[in-house]
């Protein structure tokens, strides 16, 4: 919790912040490396002043010793009341000095040697006082061996000293030749110490100016691989919340909007593409049908104008029927040949239609009944043309034409919710379960290639009902069984009328 | 992202290795280094231990073994006893003699002092002057009858006089025309010893015409001796038959010219002191007897003499030290027990 408390702390500071706390900490650690290492180097220089020390204060003791003997004899040379002045105050320096040094029997060469020091010069100044002493009691002779006996002592305590002196240079040089050796051996520690401490010092650093630079080298790889277009590149995530990480966050922010955008751009374009196809598909499929009935028809307008010239002929011979028939028959083929292209209305569909039925009925001498119920209000409703002709086409071909009994047709038109139900039914042959299938799947072709025919198949009919509408499920044939009748039925989608080509 | 985690989990456990490394290492090396300076001798005792009295022990030749002997038994009785006991001669750089010593060690205010006379009036007027500071002296080796020193310890002249003729008479072959005596001038009683020595001879030899010669050598410039011993070698009709050694010196200085002339064998020296040089030669049959004091009792008996007049007051005028005699025979004794090992 605690790290993690840490670590979000770490991750709020700026660059400037995060840089200068890495050097600081490296810093301090060096800093304090270098104190402990320092003191201690210190420690050992003080350890060898120390040392050195005792040698100071045995040579002051000489020279003291040196100026007490010089008074001495000036006294005796001069009997200078000056010189006894400075005798006795020497005297006391040297006494001073003398309570220093060590007066007991110790087991130290050097302690030892300076107890004898101390002895001898207390001697020495027995002596040296009994000198004065005499020459103040001015007996020449015995001042005179005083003085030489206080000269021989004098220069014992000199060669003591100097001996003293000797020992110590010797047992000091030996302690410089250990601090020698220690002072070296904490060199080497201590440069161990501080390439460690280096070594550490280097990892933080890379640890953290890694924490630091590691965004930004993702954030500009990531920009890289943008700007080549991979916006597909995985977006660099970071916790921290410095300048590279709010950069970062900006970075990823608008990558995502270009990537969401460029996903709807792509739909849209995809939309667009599909109707383009749908309107291919749909022209096709019309060329498919014009192609078909221009080849059964040849030249319809040909055709038609000279149904029209048979029927004004039948007239002028009052044969009305033929006239009729003729003029229908004309009627018929000029629909086809203008409404293919375009869409028609319902109602000039169901005159197509009609004009059909007449026509066969003439051929087939009445054997048609057809019948139509249409609900008022629909004559304007808006399809495709030529889709209910081929169907009652069908419907005659597959399905009256074979029976026995009277044939019959019905159509009807309907609003049924959003859509209009166009039913085509006969009572015609049915189709047998298998069959049904094989139409609904589109294997069997009806219509289509044979020489009764207009030429539109139903799979025609159906796919430019679907692109008309852009809508699947318009259409549904249906059958009870063999030899009881077949059922076709449209639904053409009320809102959807005007969407067609 | 998980590779990258792992690296710095990897970063951070090495910081932590490195900093545990920081530690072991300083704790490690100021233990060592402690340890180190520790083990070293400091000089720099902080309470020596303490002693009650303080002797001092003046040699004529502190550099030699015999001296060395002496120093260490006096020095170990003294410290079982409670007293410290130090030598003093041959400071440096000065040329000060045996009398010298002995005021300065009287200066020093010490204990007892420990000295080997050498007979002159400078030594004994010293020794006075010392027993009237109150200071007690006790003469090793050679004795001073006529100062005031308070004990003598060593070998009597006529012990050792006897001694040196019985060895003689062991080297003594039909062969034997001469015997040469070695003396020192220092040395106080090496009249009474040669006196002894030859009429011991004499005696042992019953009618051989032997000649027993003595040789003073006199120390006075530091080689003299060595010079005048080369010549005995050098000149061959000087040349002894038997050569008596008198002190360690001596000993070394003829034995040495006895190989670099060629005489071994032909010369038989009688050596004195035991030092490891004499009881090689002796192992290997190049010299037939070392003559030597017991150095242990040397030291032992001046300390307890010293002690002895601390706590009854007064202390008995000689104490008398053992001879040792070293031939081929019983050499292995004396050899040093690491060189025992090695011949084996």
């Amino acid at each position: 919790m605690k790290k993690k408390k840490m670590l979000s702390w770490y991750q709020g500071l700026s660059i400037q912040t995060k840089l200068l706390m890495t050097f600081a900490l490296t810093a301090v650690l060096m800093f304090v490396i270098n104190i402990i290492l320092y003191s201690e180097i210190n420690r050992s220089m003080i350890q060898l002043d120390e040392v050195y020390a005792t040698n100071v204060s045995l040579n002051e003791l000489a020279e003291c010793l040196e100026h007490t003997h010089e008074e001495v004899y000036e006294y005796l040379n001069t009997k200078s009341t000056v010189s006894l002045e400075n005798y006795y105050r020497n005297v006391q320096e040297l006494k001073d000095m003398l309570e220093q040094l060590n007066d007991r029997n110790t087991g130290s060469q050097m302690k030892m040697q300076e107890k004898n020091i101390r002895g001898m010069s207390e001697t020495y100044l027995e002596i040296a006082d009994q000198t004065v002493q005499a020459k103040r009691g001015r007996n020449a002779e015995r001042y005179n061996d005083y003085y030489n006996e206080a000269s021989r002592t004098y220069k014992y305590v000199q060669s003591a000293i100097y001996r003293l002196n000797d020992i110590q240079f010797r047992s000091n040089s030996n302690n410089y030749q250990i601090m020698l050796e220690s002072l070296q051996y904490l060199e080497i520690i201590s440069s161990a110490i501080v390439i460690v401490v280096a070594v550490i010092n280097l990892m933080i650093l890379v640890l953290l100016t890694r924490s630091i630079t590691e965004p930004l080298r993702l954030l500009a790889r990531s920009a890289n691989e943008v700007a080549a277009g991979n916006f597909e590149w995985n977006l660099p995530e970071t916790e921290s919340r410095d300048e590279v990480g709010i950069v970062t966050h900006a970075f990823v922010k608008m990558v995502r909007s270009i990537r969401e955008y460029i996903q709807k751009t792509k739909e849209s374009l995809e939309k667009e593409r599909q109707m383009k196809e749908r309107e291919l598909l749909m022209e096709t499929h019309l060329k498919d049908a014009q192609l078909k009935y221009l080849q059964a028809q040849i030249n319809p307008h040909f055709l038609f104008n000279s149904l029209n010239a048979g029927a004004q002929l039948a007239l002028m011979e009052d044969a009305e029927k033929t006239s009729i028939f003729i003029e229908k028959m004309a009627d018929f083929f000029r629909y086809n040949v203008r409404k293919t292209e375009e869409t028609a209305t319902l109602e000039e569909e169901l005159e197509a239609v009609d004009s059909y039925v007449y026509i066969l009925n003439v051929r087939f001498a009445g054997e048609i009944h057809y019948e139509k119920e249409v609900y008022p209000g629909l004559e304007n409703l808006r399809m495709p043309s030529m889709i209910l002709q081929p169907l009652v086409e069908n419907a005659v071909n597959h399905g009256i034409r074979g029976v026995e009994r009277e044939g019959h047709i019905w159509l009807t038109a309907e609003p049924q919710g959003e859509t209009v139900h166009i039913q085509i039914r006969d009572n015609g042959e049915g189709m047998t379960k298998e069959r049904l299938e094989a139409v609904r799947e589109g294997q069997v072709r009806h219509g289509g290639g044979q020489g009764d025919s207009t030429g539109i198949g139903l799979d025609n009919v159906i796919s430019r009902l679907e692109l008309f509408f852009g809508e699947k499920d318009l259409f549904q044939i249906t059958s009870p069984g063999p030899d009881q009748g077949t059922s076709v039925d449209l639904w053409i989608p009320l809102k959807k009328e005007a969407k067609g080509i | 992202m998980e590779r990258k985690k792992k690296t710095k989990r990897k970063t951070i456990y090495l910081i932590l290795a490195g900093l545990a490394a920081v530690i072991v290492l300083t704790v490690f090396g100021w233990r060592m280094y402690t340890r180190m300076l520790g083990g070293r001798d400091w000089n720099l005792e902080e309470e020596p231990e303490t002693y009650e009295r303080y002797y001092v022990l003046i040699t004529d030749d502190s550099s030699s073994v015999m001296w060395q002997d002496i120093y260490e038994s006096a020095k170990e009785t003294a410290k079982e006893n409670g007293a410290y006991l130090e030598t003093l001669g041959e400071w440096p750089g000065e040329e000060y003699s045996v009398a010298d010593y002995i005021r300065i060690a009287t200066a020093e205010k010490a204990d007892g002092i420990i000295v080997k006379p050498d007979g002159s009036v400078a030594v004994r007027s010293a020794i006075e002057e010392a027993e009237q500071a109150g200071i007690p002296v006790i003469t090793v080796l050679e004795d001073d009858t006529d100062s005031s020193r308070r004990s003598f310890v060593g070998v009597n002249s006529y012990q050792l006089g006897n001694t040196y003729g019985e060895q003689i008479l062991r080297c003594v072959t039909p062969e034997t025309s001469r015997v040469m005596v070695l003396l020192n001038r220092k040395d106080a009683g090496k009249d009474l010893v040669f006196k002894q020595l030859r009429s011991d001879t004499q005696e042992g030899l019953g009618g051989m015409e032997v000649e027993i010669t003595s040789m003073t050598l006199d120390s006075g410039s530091p080689f003299d001796a060595e010079e005048a011993i080369r010549d005995l070698f050098h000149d061959s009709q000087a040349r002894p038959d038997v050569l008596v050694c008198m002190n360690e010196t001596d000993s070394e200085c003829a034995y040495f010219a006895m190989v670099d002339y060629n005489q071994v064998g032909t010369v038989q020296i009688i050596g004195y002191y035991q030092s490891e040089l004499m009881l090689n030669a002796v192992e290997k049959g190049i010299i037939p007897v070392v003559i030597s004091i017991d150095t242990d009792q040397v030291g032992r008996y001046a300390v307890e003499a010293l002690e002895e007049f601390y706590q009854m007051g007064h202390v008995s005028s000689y104490y008398s030290v053992g001879l040792n005699v070293v031939t081929k025979e019983n050499v292995q004794e004396f050899l040093p027990k690491q060189d025992a090992e090695d011949t084996e």
